[in-house]
């Protein structure tokens, strides 16, 4: 008797108890739903955060803050938040002859560029700002509150390959147009003119935010390109943490945002601890920063990087420490959901092992009349054997098509009722995933269980005693 | 060397205290191309020696050599492979798989002989046709009438060549003429001078026609061997 012969006895073995095959099946299915469901949720958000976070942009951008914005900030932290305080530590010995200052200035920028793996580095000059355009015709007369607006300095060197694809309309200003500026989708709804001509190549006034009144008369820029919707944590330069919750800002080259940023409000976060060093006796020059951007040659590069950085006495923020500890977390979240599933999938393959034992005790007779011609025993194991394997696979193939089709109509759900009415339908994300591991893994265990759950039923019937059984009549 | 060699055959069956001594130390001979007839009363322990032939119970004491080799000392596997290639056992009750075609029930005899897939269907059509059940090759047991399902059984047991043949009552439950029929299918491995074959009758007239030997058991233990006036091959 071959393998086929067994397999061929044990489908009709299976299809001479359908209802009971239906049954055990989908408890089979319902727990293989189950666990494709919850796993493939995980998946699913963990690929949005992938596809948001773990991009080539952000995984070779670091942000630098400098020693006196790190002090500055852990002094204000609870205990049990402040991370590598190193206030009581003797400074750090001399890098390339930068000594952990208390800000920014051209020779820290000059160090950080000299470092291996760092392509290019710059400090951050970023001004919160207040447009409008200058003819006055704003569709929206917003108050300058609302009219407020990141200006990002933009260096040639730290664009991305494929800057140009990331445009709605427009494009970059030419490389000597300081005036020129980039708005990102929300920022240039702010300043739409509703039937007056497009944003494109209309001229705005950029006021630095200031407390009271200003007297400033602010800078005329012209608008030379809008950038897509941000699918991403950065699109034009790379991310920014001051401005990853926000989707206003706008992008002007470097040397006309160093011009904004001298002396400008920048904002409580920098306004403060600036405030303070200035208390504290220290000569500021207007264009010091209390951060920089460093972008990587590669992600690998990043370790050897922040090493040498963190020497100098700087903290480091990378979002790749952030996307491993997600990650930890996605597995952690990942483990507990598969483990429930696999509880139900346990008590399914309970369901298995008792409809064969069922089976081989109504089948005794016949499975005696096969060892008294001659049938090894494992050859009658393997009908039994073969009997859990149609009932797991088939119960692990629906449950499959059934996880996927509920998640992926749950994920629709999701999006059509709260994601896309609150975010617009640039936000609609595929909340579910079923990746190939997925249903591999899925089939691979309900087959796994269910074989497990015929070994006992399995061995009952190779051991039958082929004269006791023929007595059964 | 005999064919088989039984001696000294003991087998016990313990219902709660009590034992029954089915067989009492039985001794026999079978040489190819014999047909033997075992006669004897009900209860006298005629089945239980062609399951201890068949390899389907083990003996309690004394042994039996098959080609010179002692059952004992067969493990499950190689009891296994004495069962598909060494004996065909005809039942009492045919014990054919009821939810099979008399095709299938012949073809899964084969199956198990190891006979590749291709070769199943002929070699099935073919046993039923000398059996004379060509066309019922497609009919459930249940849509045979004894003697047909006897006769399923018969082409069943001869599917793999056995070298012995055992037959439990064949003509038990078979009018006469039937009943002449199905033993001159019996016997013909016989003629043909390769095989033993033990037949289990009541029906001691019908045998004397065409075995060669009769054996009488009385009460687990042989009384008497008579020959018969049928010429053996
Ligand atoms: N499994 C068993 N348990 C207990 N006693 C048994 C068992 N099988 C057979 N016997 C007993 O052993 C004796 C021999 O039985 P066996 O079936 O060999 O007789 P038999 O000659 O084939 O009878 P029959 O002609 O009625 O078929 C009988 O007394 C029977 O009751
Ligand atoms: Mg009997």
């Amino acid at each position: 008797m071959t393998a086929g012969d067994a397999l061929r006895l044990a489908g009709e073995g299976v299809a001479r108890a359908p209802l009971r095959a239906v049954l055990t099946g989908t408890g089979i299915a319902i727990a293989i739903t189950v666990l494709v469901l919850m796993v493939g949720f995980g998946a699913g958000v963990q690929q949005v955060v992938n596809e948001i976070v773990a991009t080539e942009d952000t995984l070779t951008t670091m942000k630098i803050f400098s020693e006196f914005d790190t002090r500055w900030r852990n002094a204000r932290r609870p205990d049990s938040e402040r991370g590598e305080v190193r206030e009581d530590e003797t400074k750090p010995e001399t890098v390339d002859g930068v000594s952990s200052p208390s800000f920014f200035g051209p020779e820290v920028e000059r160090a950080l560029r000299a470092l291996p793996g760092v392509r290019h580095a710059s400090l951050d000059f970023s001004v919160i700002s207040v447009m409008r355009r200058e003819d006055g015709q704003d569709r929206r007369k917003l108050p300058p509150f609302e009219r407020r607006c990141q200006v990002i300095g933009l260096h040639p060197a730290a664009l991305p390959a494929d800057a140009a694809d990331r445009f709605a309309e427009g494009g970059l200003p030419a490389p000597d147009d300081v005036r020129g500026i980039v708005l990102s989708q929300e920022a240039a709804r702010r300043i739409e003119t509703g039937d007056r001509g497009p944003v494109v190549g209309s001229r705005i006034v950029v006021q630095r935010l200031s407390i009271g009144r200003s007297d400033e008369k602010g800078v005329v820029f012209t608008v030379t390109g809008v950038l897509k919707p941000r699918e991403r944590l950065s699109d034009l330069a790379s991310f920014n943490p001051l401005m990853m919750g926000s989707r206003r800002y706008s992008y002007v080259w470097e040397e006309s945002a160093r011009e904004l940023y001298r002396g400008a409000f920048r904002g409580l976060t920098d306004l403060l601890p600036f405030a303070e060093l200035g208390a504290e006796g220290a000569e500021i020059p207007a264009d010091a920063t209390l951060s920089a951007t460093v972008l990587l040659r590669s992600p690998g590069d990043a370790e050897a990087v922040r090493k040498k950085i963190e020497a100098m006495g700087f903290r480091v923020m990378y979002l790749g420490d952030l996307l491993q500890r997600v990650r930890l977390i996605f597995l952690v979240a990942d483990g507990i959901l598969a483990a429930l599933g696999t509880v139900a999938l346990l008590v399914a393959s309970l369901g298995i092992a008792n409809t064969l034992l069922m089976a081989v005790l109504e089948r005794t007779r016949e499975i005696g009349i096969l060892k008294a011609i001659g049938a090894r025993d494992r050859e009658v194991a393997l009908v039994f054997v073969g009997e859990a394997a149609f009932l797991g696979l088939a119960g692990g193939v629906l449950g499959c098509l059934l996880g996927w089709g509920g998640g992926e109509g749950a994920s629709a759900i999701v999006n059509a009722v709260y994601i896309v009415p609150e975010q617009g339908p640039d936000a609609a994300a595929d909340l579910f995933a079923m990746p190939l591991w997925l249903a591999g893994g899925a089939l691979g265990l309900a087959l796994f269980l269910s074989l497990a759950a015929a070994v006992y039923p399995a061995w009952r019937a190779a051991r039958v005693d082929p004269v006791r059984a023929l007595r059964y009549e | 060397m005999a064919l088989v060699e039984v001696r000294e055959l003991r087998k016990a069956y313990r219902v709660g205290p009590v034992a029954v001594e089915a067989l009492r130390g039985v001794s026999l001979d079978l040489e190819p191309g014999e047909v033997v007839a075992l006669v004897g009363a009900s209860g006298s322990g005629k089945t239980t020696l062609l399951h201890l032939l068949a390899g389907l119970d083990r003996p309690d004491g004394g042994s039996i050599r098959f080609l010179g080799r002692d059952l004992a000392t067969m493990s499950r596997e190689e009891l296994a492979r004495h069962r598909r290639e060494g004996v065909g056992m005809v039942f009492q009750a045919f014990h054919l798989l009821p939810t099979f075609t008399a095709r299938r029930n012949v073809e899964i005899a084969l199956a198990v002989g190891g006979v590749p897939r291709g070769e199943r269907r002929g070699r099935a059509a073919g046993l039923l046709d000398a059996v004379g059940l060509a066309a019922r090759g497609d009919h459930r047991p249940s849509q045979l009438s004894g003697g047909e399902q006897q006769r399923v059984a018969i082409a069943r047991a001869l599917a793999n060549g056995p070298r012995v043949l055992l037959a439990d009552e064949p003509t038990g439950n078979l009018d006469s003429r039937t009943a002449e029929e199905v033993l001159s299918l019996l016997v013909r491995p016989a003629r043909e001078g390769k095989a033993a074959v033990l037949v289990v009758t009541h029906n001691e007239p019908l045998l004397a026609t065409v075995a060669t030997r009769i054996l009488r058991i009385r009460d687990g233990a042989l009384v008497g061997e008579g020959a018969t006036g049928s010429a053996a091959a």
